[in-house]
C-alpha cells in the first residue's frame, strides 16, 4: 500500500490558479493572507473508500486536512508553500492508510494586481507641472521586497524602486503619458514571481489657458470668438438660451470638438443667452470656463416690420367676407 | 257741429301750445354730440373682431396655435370690443419677436386686447422706447414694469402719458450737451414721466424748464445727474412744487443766510409739502377716452 501510494504521486498533477482574489474578498478573519485555489489529482488507489490531503504550511501555522471520496481536491487555501501528503481509507475495515511521502506544492500568489493609479486614469499636475503619484499594487505572499518601475516614452529608461511596502509615492512629470509594472522577490532563494500587467496613467500639464471670449456683436450675432489658448487642441463650446419671461437655461447650440477660435452661428433670434467656451487638450488640465451672458434685441426698425406685416395680415382678411357690418 | 270742430282744431294748438323751446346753442349740440359719439363707442362689433382675430391665428406663420386654441383666443379677443383685433396681434407681435415665450407673449395680448385703444398704445410705445437699444435699453422686466405703470397702472391721460414719455426720451436722446449713458438718463426720465398724471397738460414742459433753471441758474448752476435727480424730487409733489422750491431756496439764501447746499436741502423739503395726503392729486383725466376695449358683456 504504502509503496503504490508512492507511486501514485509521481502522477499528482497540481493545477494552481494564477492570480490572487480581488482585494476586499480575500479577507478572512483568522488569515487575511490571499488564498490560492490549488486543484489536485492524484492516482486512485484500488479498493479505497476515501482520501485524506494534508498540506503542511511552510511558513508555520496549523496543518490544513482535507477529505475526498474521489482522487481529486480542489480547495482555496491560505497563499503559501506547502508540503503535501495523502493516504487513502481502506473501504472494507474503514481504517485509514499510512501516510505517503510529501511533496511540495506552491501555493503562492504568482502575480500582483496593480490597484493605483486606477487603469487609463488622468491625473492634473499642478502648476509647476509636477504629480506626487502614489503607486499601490495587491500584496504577493512571501514577497521580500517589491520592484517597481515605471517609465514614460521608453521602457529602458524606466525608473526603477524597491520596497518592501505594497505602495509607494513619488513625483512625475506632468504632460506625460506614463506606464508601471510590479514584480517582487520572494522570501525564498526561488523567485515565484511573474511581472504583473502593464499599467498606464496620464498625468495632465498644468490647465490651459482660459480662451477669452470677444465683445458680442449686436444686434444681429452670427459668431462668436475668443482668445487662442496656447497648447490647446479642441474647444468646447457651448450657447444656452431662454425666452425673457424665463430663468432656465436650455442648451440651444455645442460643439465639443471645436478646432478653431472663431465660432460661427446662424443668426440668433432675440432672447436671453450665454455662451461658454473652454479650451482642452489630451496632455493638459482643460482651462477654466469663459462666458458672456447677453441679451439679442430687435432693431426698431424689425419690430416695425413684424407689426406692420401682423396688420397688413388682418386688413388683407377682413371680417366683413362674412359679417353684414355695414 | 262738423265746422265747429275743424275751428277748434285750428285753434287749439295755438292757445293752448307751451311757449316755444329756444334752439339749442352750439355748446349744447357739442355736447350732445360727443354725449352720442361716447355712447357709440359702447356698441360693439364683436363677431367682426371674433372673425378677424380667428383668421389672423390661421394665417399667420409666426404662431402655431391649434383651431381650437385659436377659436378660444378669438372668443376672449371678441370680448374687447372694436380694434380688439388689432390691439392683440400687435401685443402678440410685439412681445413674441422680443423674446418672449408664445405663452406669456398670448397671455399679455388678450390682457391689452380688453384695454382701451390708448392704454394699448401706450404700453407698445413706452416699451418699445423702454426696451430697444436705439432706446433706452432696458432689461425686459425692467422695461415691463415702466410699461405696465404707464398703461394699464396709469391713472392720468394715457394719451398725455405717451406723448410726455416721447418727448422725455427724445430729450435723452438728442440732447448732446446731458454726456449720459442713455441707460441712465432713461432711468432719470421713467420715474419723471410717472409724475405726467399730476400735471393737467403733462410734465414734460415743467421738468425741461425746471431742468433748465437747475443748470442755468447762477445761484444753482448743478449738474446734469444733479438736476435731474433734484427735478424728480420736485416733480413727483405736484405742480406747486417746482413754486415752492426755488421760493424756498431763495428765501432760505437771503434771509436765513443759509449755504447753497442747505438752502437746496430746504427747497426740497418745503417742495415736499406741496400737497396734502399721500400723493399729490391727479390732475389730468382722458378728455375723450374711447371706451372700445373695455369688456362687451359676456
Amino acid at each position: 500500500m504504502r509503496g503504490f501510494i508512492s507511486a501514485v504521486f509521481a502522477t499528482v498533477f497540481v493545477t494552481l490558479a494564477i492570480g490572487i482574489s480581488p482585494p476586499g474578498k480575500v479577507a478572512v478573519a483568522q488569515d487575511e493572507r490571499p488564498k490560492t485555489t490549488i486543484d489536485l489529482e492524484w492516482e486512485a488507489v484500488e479498493g479505497a473508500a476515501g482520501y485524506e490531503v494534508e498540506l503542511t504550511p511552510k511558513s508555520g501555522g496549523d496543518k490544513l486536512r482535507f477529505k475526498s471520496e474521489q482522487s481529486t481536491l480542489s480547495e482555496k487555501v491560505p497563499a503559501d508553500v506547502y508540503r503535501l501528503r495523502v493516504r487513502s481509507k481502506e473501504a472494507s475495515s474503514g481504517i485509514y492508510g499510512a501516510w505517503s511521502g510529501s511533496i511540495e506544492v506552491d501555493a503562492t500568489a504568482k502575480k500582483i494586481e496593480l490597484l493605483e493609479p486606477m487603469e487609463l486614469a488622468e491625473l492634473n499636475a499642478d502648476g509647476s507641472n509636477r504629480r506626487s503619484v502614489e503607486f499601490k499594487w495587491s500584496p504577493a505572499a512571501g514577497a521580500r521586497f517589491y520592484i517597481l518601475k515605471v517609465w514614460s516614452d521608453d521602457p529602458t529608461k524606466a525608473k526603477e524602486f524597491r520596497t518592501p511596502k505594497t505602495s509607494l509615492r513619488f513625483s512625475v512629470a506632468g504632460m506625460k503619458r506614463y506606464q508601471w509594472s510590479v514584480t517582487f522577490h520572494s522570501e525564498k532563494a526561488i523567485n515565484y514571481a511573474t511581472p504583473s500587467k502593464t499599467g498606464s496613467f496620464l498625468v495632465r500639464g498644468p490647465p490651459l489657458q482660459k480662451p477669452v471670449l470677444d465683445d458680442i456683436e449686436l444686434p444681429y450675432v452670427t459668431q462668436f470668438s475668443w482668445s487662442k489658448s496656447d497648447g490647446a487642441e479642441r474647444y468646447e463650446t457651448h450657447l444656452a438660451r431662454h425666452a425673457l419671461d424665463e430663468t432656465e437655461w436650455a442648451p440651444y447650440r455645442s460643439e465639443p470638438e471645436f478646432k478653431d477660435e472663431v465660432w460661427k452661428v446662424e443668426k440668433l433670434p432675440p432672447g436671453a443667452y450665454r455662451v461658454e467656451v473652454s479650451a482642452h487638450s489630451s496632455l493638459r488640465a482643460s482651462s477654466e470656463k469663459d462666458f458672456i451672458e447677453f441679451v439679442v434685441k430687435p432693431t426698431k426698425e424689425d419690430l416695425a416690420k413684424a407689426v406692420r406685416s401682423t396688420l397688413g395680415l388682418i386688413s388683407r382678411t377682413p371680417a366683413s367676407e362674412t359679417s353684414s357690418q355695414p | 257741429m262738423g265746422i265747429l270742430i275743424s275751428i277748434l282744431v285750428f285753434f287749439l294748438p295755438q292757445a293752448h301750445a307751451a311757449p316755444s323751446a329756444p334752439a339749442p346753442t352750439k355748446a349744447e349740440l357739442e355736447l350732445q354730440a360727443k354725449a352720442v359719439k361716447e355712447a357709440e363707442q359702447k356698441l360693439c362689433y364683436s363677431t367682426n373682431e371674433y372673425v378677424k382675430t380667428l383668421k389672423f391665428l390661421r394665417e399667420t406663420k409666426e404662431f402655431t396655435f391649434q383651431e381650437e386654441a385659436s377659436r378660444k383666443i378669438a372668443d376672449s379677443v371678441s370680448k374687447g370690443c372694436d380694434g380688439a383685433t388689432e390691439r392683440f396681434s400687435v401685443v402678440l407681435t410685439l412681445l413674441k419677436n422680443i423674446g418672449l415665450t408664445e405663452r406669456k407673449s398670448l397671455e399679455m395680448a388678450l390682457e391689452f386686447a380688453a384695454q382701451p385703444p390708448d392704454v394699448q398704445k401706450n404700453f407698445v410705445e413706452i416699451f418699445t422706447n423702454a426696451f430697444l437699444t436705439e432706446f433706452f435699453d432696458f432689461e425686459y422686466s425692467h422695461a415691463l414694469k415702466i410699461a405696465i405703470e404707464m398703461s394699464k397702472d396709469y391713472k392720468g391721460d394715457p394719451a398725455m402719458a405717451r406723448e410726455d414719455f416721447i418727448k422725455l426720451v427724445r430729450f435723452c436722446k438728442e440732447t448732446k450737451s446731458l454726456d449720459l449713458p442713455m441707460r441712465l438718463c432713461g432711468d432719470y426720465m421713467a420715474k419723471i414721466a410717472k409724475s405726467s398724471q399730476y400735471y393737467n397738460a403733462g410734465v414734460a414742459k415743467p421738468f425741461f424748464d425746471l431742468f433748465a433753471s437747475l443748470r442755468d441758474r447762477k445761484e444753482l448752476s448743478l449738474d446734469v445727474k444733479t438736476s435731474m435727480i433734484v427735478a424728480h424730487d420736485i416733480l413727483k409733489s405736484g405742480p406747486r412744487a417746482p413754486q415752492n422750491f426755488f421760493e424756498a431756496f431763495e428765501f432760505s439764501r437771503k434771509e436765513l443766510d443759509y449755504n447753497k447746499r442747505r438752502a437746496l436741502d430746504f427747497g426740497l423739503k418745503l417742495a415736499g409739502r406741496s400737497f396734502v395726503g399721500d400723493a399729490p392729486p391727479i390732475l389730468q383725466f382722458p378728455l375723450s377716452q374711447s371706451t372700445s376695449g373695455q369688456k362687451a358683456s359676456q
